[in-house]
């Protein structure tokens, strides 16, 4: 699910990036980690934890790649509407 | 299909717990976005119970899952620390602010599900429930006008046969040609519903035929799901072929099944708008048992004038078996009625006198929520010390979520029950009547609970134990409104 190469994490998590997914992929984030890539091609539910955690990652300066989102992440920004201020902070690409 | 996990306050179960409920979703009938939607709904829920609900130590809280034919229902019961998901709301600004996501997971929730609702159950910890609708196409996006059609009657012979799952467009063509949009049971107008609860043997029944084969008549008994009885509850005659003793020939069909299948008891739920169901149930030897206000939302009848805020019942029941000696505990201000109602319905009975029992700290209540027709009902099934206070606050969390219709079922077996009539007149709840077998093949003494204004003068009742009932009803419920 995590991998490191240099100061760079690739995670790539299956099915859900919910609080659990988060607890586990957490402990690989260090101060020399600059960017975090994450392929959502597996999953299909991205919870509000999953979309805080990324949040905070990019707000504390590093760079968040978002790859291959479900739809229904979407949904959720929508719901919170916070759209504009998640796709400003990360970059999603499909 | 019930099922119940029982959860320690791990993260470690979270994601094995939300695909559990994803594949039940499925297996339910929900389509794939509306499974991923309540799972995503339960995966909030949980992930909050697992993190906050027990900060000091671990705890263990259920959760469970039911299906019914038109929706799935979650229910997650804990006893972890006081929470009041009211006071926790999303804000974009908040978050822009402080980066605080405080709310959000709640915000999601009520977005993911048809209902979402919260209940303080003081000592017996907090429940959620999540309740996400069961979509099926309806007979007319199924079939074109022409094809649902009736044909002309000829003067043909009918033939009645036992009810199968591949009958299930037949009958909704029937319904639909029958009631237009008016039939109060929604799931009649969906074969695949009709399909399923054949399948699962959750109802029988009987369909008559003419000898083109067309659908012309049909009536089911549904089965209780906790008690060995069922409801003759689905019935329609083709418009064009009534009057010809269809309703005769299928009643007497569906008792016949009904005592062959080992059925201890029928049951109707007769409109009080009209009495034309109630005598059609004293023809074939019902006997009523009890009147219940506003059992149902609000409906138009053609011909007839509601002039009610929701629509009214008299409960008819039929025993299929001879019963040996009932011993019931009866509480003083209904004693009489109820030893009348057993007496018309031929069930011998004697009054429970010894009364050496004690009470837990913990009631257990089984309560079954119906949004679609507003409406509660709380099957007692053990006394507590904490009773009223329990029924007091969930009739206050379900009010606040627009429930309008609350009925208990006391178990008459029980001493306790002689005694809890009188505190809960006090909150409100009058007479309802005898539900007998209803749950657990055992009698209760229903009451019933409402706020809404009903006229007597439009409650129509027929039978003459059903007069008697209603006039017990309606003098207790005129005495709750002078208070």
């Amino acid at each position: 699910m995590v991998e490191k190469v240099k100061n760079k994490v690739i995670i790539k998590p299956e099915w859900v990036f919910n609080t659990y997914s988060v607890l586990i992929v957490k402990s690989s984030i260090d101060s020399k980690t600059t960017e975090i890539e994450v392929d959502l091609s597996n999953v299909k539910i991205v919870d509000t934890e999953g979309i805080k955690f990324l949040y905070n990652l990019a707000k504390e300066g590093r760079k968040v790649i978002v790859k291959n989102p479900p739809e229904l992440m979407f949904r959720v920004l929508k719901i919170l509407d916070i759209e504009d201020i998640f796709t400003e902070a990360i970059n999603i690409s499909e | 299909m019930k099922a119940k996990l029982n959860l320690e306050s791990d993260l470690f179960l979270l994601n094995p717990s939300v695909r559990f409920a994803y594949e039940y979703a499925l297996n339910a009938g929900l389509d794939e976005k509306s499974a991923l939607e309540i799972t995503l709904a339960l995966d909030e829920l949980l992930s909050d119970i697992f993190q906050f609900a027990f900060p000091e130590e671990k705890g263990y809280f259920d959760v469970s899952f039911n299906h019914m034919l038109s929706e799935l229902e979650i229910v997650v019961h804990e006893l972890g620390e006081p929470f009041d998901p009211e006071r926790h709301k999303f804000s974009r600004e908040k978050l822009l602010k402080e980066g605080s996501f405080e709310g959000a997971g709640l915000e999601v929730i009520r977005s993911m599900v048809d209902n979402f609702i919260f209940l303080i159950k003081g000592k017996a910890g907090k429940e959620f429930r999540l309740i996400k609708n069961i979509k099926h196409p309806h007979i007319t996006e199924i079939f074109k006008p022409e094809e649902i059609k009736a044909q002309e009657p000829t003067g043909e012979k009918y033939s009645l046969y036992p009810v199968k799952p591949d009958d299930a467009e037949d009958i909704a063509k029937l319904i639909y040609r029958a009631y237009g949009y008016t039939y109060a049971k929604e799931d009649m107008y969906y074969p695949e519903k009709i399909k399923q609860a054949l399948e699962r043997g959750e109802k029988f029944g009987v369909i008559v035929r003419t000898e083109k084969g067309e659908a012309v008549g049909y009536f089911a008994v549904l089965r209780s799901t906790d008690s060995n009885i069922g409801e003759v509850g689905e019935v329609v005659v083709s418009p064009k072929h009534r009057g010809r003793g269809l309703m005769t020939m299928m009643m007497n069909a569906l008792i016949k099944m009904a005592k062959e299948k080992g059925l201890l008891g029928l049951f109707g739920e007769a409109v009080t708008v009209h009495t034309i169901s109630q005598r059609v149930n004293a023809k074939f030897g019902f006997k009523s048992t009890a009147l219940l206000l506003g059992l149902f939302p609000y409906i138009e009848y053609k011909g007839f004038e509601v002039k009610q805020p929701r629509i009214s019942v008299v409960i008819d029941f039929l025993p299929l078996t001879d019963r040996d000696k009932v011993k019931v505990y009866l509480p003083d201000k209904y004693k009489n009625i109820l030893k009348q109602i057993y007496k018309n319905l031929g069930i011998d009975m004697s009054i429970g006198k010894k009364e050496n029992y004690s009470l837990k700290e913990k009631s257990n209540i089984k309560l079954d929520i119906s949004f679609k027709h507003q409406r509660a009902v709380f099957v007692v099934k053990e006394y507590g010390l904490d009773f009223i206070e329990r029924i007091e606050k969930k009739i206050k969390s379900l009010k606040e979520k627009g429930i309008e219709a609350f009925f208990i079922d006391l178990p008459l077996e029980h001493p306790h029950t002689k005694h809890i009539v009188e505190p809960l007149n006090k909150i409100g709840f009058i007479f309802g009547g005898l539900m007998p077998l209803f749950h657990k093949e055992k009698d209760y003494l229903r009451m019933q609970h409402t706020t809404l204004q009903f006229d007597p003068k439009y409650v129509h009742v027929f039978s003459d134990m059903a007069k008697k009932i209603k006039n017990k009803v309606f003098r207790e419920y005129r005495q709750w409104l002078k208070k």
